[in-house]
């Protein structure tokens, strides 16, 4: 962090002190500016982060103590240095009780200045690293794991490991549950922005004037509600990566707006004209159809192309049921451990069962299928009556006393919930054509359920 | 090409005034004059602080933008809110100040050394004249716009701009 990147910003009433500090500071190649009173300061505060701030203790309006503590609602780490003549140190001493980092009495000895300014601009360029690595820390502590070793698997860690080390846009496509936000932190966390932060965005969570505002942050009063100046995702993001969830989502106005942030690295804050630069990578994900959305003019072609550069497509959890045993006993040791309840495995039957399942809901729903069984069980081991799986959604039993009939509907409806309503995979499967199961539901009344 | 005129202006010892000027020229690769011009420091004299106020001078004395004028005193100089200033100069300006009352070696009760005072005087000339070329100061320890706000600072600078504050300082005369 060089000088200029450091704001100074300077609060007195005297216009010499303003002007003498002023120049002093920017000849030591500070961002210096400077306000006459407390409300020009507030002012000043809402449209830029200043980092220290020299404050005269005895201004007309509200005085440096309380101009203070507003300083440290907005931004509790900035740095406040107290301007003060001898005959008012008694309440620069309060100030060092709230949190002042130092005061200075006027005149100024150049030297003293020096040194403060030197150690104020010291200790923010610390709080400001430790910040960013305290982020990073915590992304570095669960390092992501991609379990399983069937082949696809073994594909996405391949496809992880290429292109991490990229720069490149990466779209990642699977159904809710497959795991995209888990790809999205390992490639962050083997990209050489791995110390910088990965910021997730939900686009699906937002309305779309809250995701512009999400995104590009914006000034106080950009809107109603806008109290602050608030940093956007996209500017916090800056040496990092950037997460978009469901991207697929994005209303029209806000796709114009970050096709240009993507393509230029450059925006503005809602209801700001400062033009924010930012060095950010993006990883998005999808599980809805894009290809249909900008079909039907609902996504913009040209973003589509810029996000769809590298795509990492996740097969759904009964595609590859191969992986189960490994995630079971993984989602086991880790919730052992979380839980403090040492249990060693899986019963056969048990793990039998979850693997004819189809989990619609895919990895997550398995996680919270052993943590809910972890809960309940008495085990060493958990055991097939531990699990509650999706009464619509769990294999039909069998008893010998049904009609062929009976037993027909019954296999049918098995083989769709197994394949997700997949009509085709079904008939595939069962050895018949579509327009024979089509028949063959609407004989037996079978009805695809409303949450399949 | 501009010029560098120095005013000596109770300026104490006298005869440093021409090496001061010989060696500016030499470094600076700039004509160097030393001109005699109305300034009267009594008129800006501060009873209480027993100084005189550097800005206050500068602004008495005419602006002439086809040169940088330099004033070279003796007295000890002061602005508002600081306690003393070795010199002044604003950032881009035509008009500088530097004084030899607290760099010379006596004020800090050491016998007089002529050659640290022209040294330091010389640093503390160039410093002032950098500002007026715009140039800010500068991280490298030892280049010569190193803030340096006591004696010692000065000593520990060398009398020559770092290859980047000296390419500024040229692109300044040569425009
Ligand atoms: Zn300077
Ligand atoms: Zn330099």
């Amino acid at each position: 962090m060089k000088n200029e990147d450091i704001k100074i910003l300077v609060v007195d009433d005297e216009e010499i002190v303003r002007e003498s500090l002023t120049g002093w500071f920017e000849e030591d190649g500070y961002t210096v500016d400077n306000a006459k009173d407390a409300v020009e300061a507030l002012n000043k505060m809402t449209r830029t982060r200043w980092d220290i701030y020299f404050v005269d203790i005895k201004m007309p309006g509200m005085d440096g103590l309380e101009l203070q503590r507003r300083i440290r609602e907005i931004d509790n780490e900035a740095i406040v240095i107290i301007i003060t003549a001898y005959a008012s140190v008694d309440t620069a001493v309060q100030a060092l009780k709230e949190g002042a980092f130092d005061y200075i009495t006027k005149p100024f000895d150049p030297d003293q200045l020096s040194r403060l300014i030197r150690n104020a601009a010291k200790q923010r360029r610390l709080s400001l690293e430790n910040k960013e690595l305290k982020g990073s820390l915590e992304q570095l502590i669960t390092p992501p794991e991609i379990i399983g070793s069937s082949q696809h698997t073994e594909e996405i860690k391949k496809s992880i490991e290429v292109v991490a080390p990229t720069n490149t846009t990466v779209m990642i496509r699977g159904e809710s549950g497959t795991g995209k936000e888990l790809v999205a932190r390992a490639i962050h966390a083997h990209s050489d922005r791995r110390y910088f932060p990965l910021v997730t965005v939900n686009c699906g969570a937002l309305s779309d004037s809250l995701l512009e505002s999400e995104l590009f942050g914006h000034e106080k009063g950009a809107f109603t509600g806008a109290l602050y100046r608030r940093k956007g995702k996209l500017e916090i993001a800056n040496g990092g990566t950037l997460f978009l969830d469901e991207v697929g989502t994005i209303g029209p106005k806000t796709q114009v707006d970050l096709l240009r942030a993507i393509e230029s690295k450059e925006f503005t804050r809602l209801g700001g004209n400062e033009t924010i630069r930012s060095d950010f990578r993006i990883i998005c994900a999808t599980n809805t159809n894009l290809e249909e959305a900008v079909k039907e003019m609902k996504f913009r072609e040209d973003l589509y192309y810029r996000l769809q550069v590298y795509v990492i497509q996740l097969k759904p959890l009964r595609e590859r049921p191969e992986d189960i045993p490994e995630l079971v006993n993984y989602f086991i040791r880790r919730y052992s451990q979380k839980m403090n309840k040492p249990i060693k495995g899986i019963d056969r039957e048990a793990l039998d069962m979850l693997m004819a399942y189809s989990w619609p809901g895919n990895i997550r729903e398995l996680e919270n299928a052993v943590e809910a069984a972890m809960v309940v069980t008495k085990g060493p081991s958990l055991q097939r009556n531990n699990f509650k799986l999706n009464h619509s959604d769990q294999p039909l039993v069998f008893s010998s006393d049904l009609s062929l009939a009976e037993v027909e509907k019954n296999h049918i409806l098995n083989v769709l919930q197994a394949h997700n309503w997949n009509i085709t995979t079904a008939a595939k499967l069962l050895g018949i054509d579509r327009v024979t199961i089509y028949k063959k539901l609407r004989k037996y009344g079978i009805q695809r359920p409303k949450n399949a | 090409m501009r010029k560098i005129v120095l005013v000596p202006c109770q300026f104490e010892p006298k005869s440093l005034m021409p090496s001061l000027r010989k060696r500016l020229e030499e470094l600076l690769q700039i004509p160097v004059h030393i001109e005699n011009m109305y300034c009267q420091p009594e008129l800006f004299f501060d009873a209480q602080r027993s100084q005189y106020n550097a800005l206050q001078i500068l602004q008495s004395l005419p602006e002439i933008e086809s040169q940088k004028t330099l004033i070279c005193t003796a007295v000890d100089l002061y602005i508002p809110i600081f306690t003393f200033v070795f010199g002044l100069a604003r950032l881009n300006g035509c008009r500088g100040i530097i004084s030899s009352h607290r760099l010379s070696p006596r004020y800090y009760g050491l016998p007089n050394d002529a050659e640290i005072l022209l040294k330091r005087l010389i640093k503390e000339a160039v410093h002032e004249l950098g500002h007026l070329a715009g140039l800010k100061h500068c991280r490298q320890f030892d280049c010569v716009m190193a803030n340096s706000a006591t004696a010692d600072e000065v000593d520990i600078k060398s009398e020559f701009f770092c290859p980047e504050c000296h390419s500024r300082f040229l692109r300044h005369f040569n425009t």
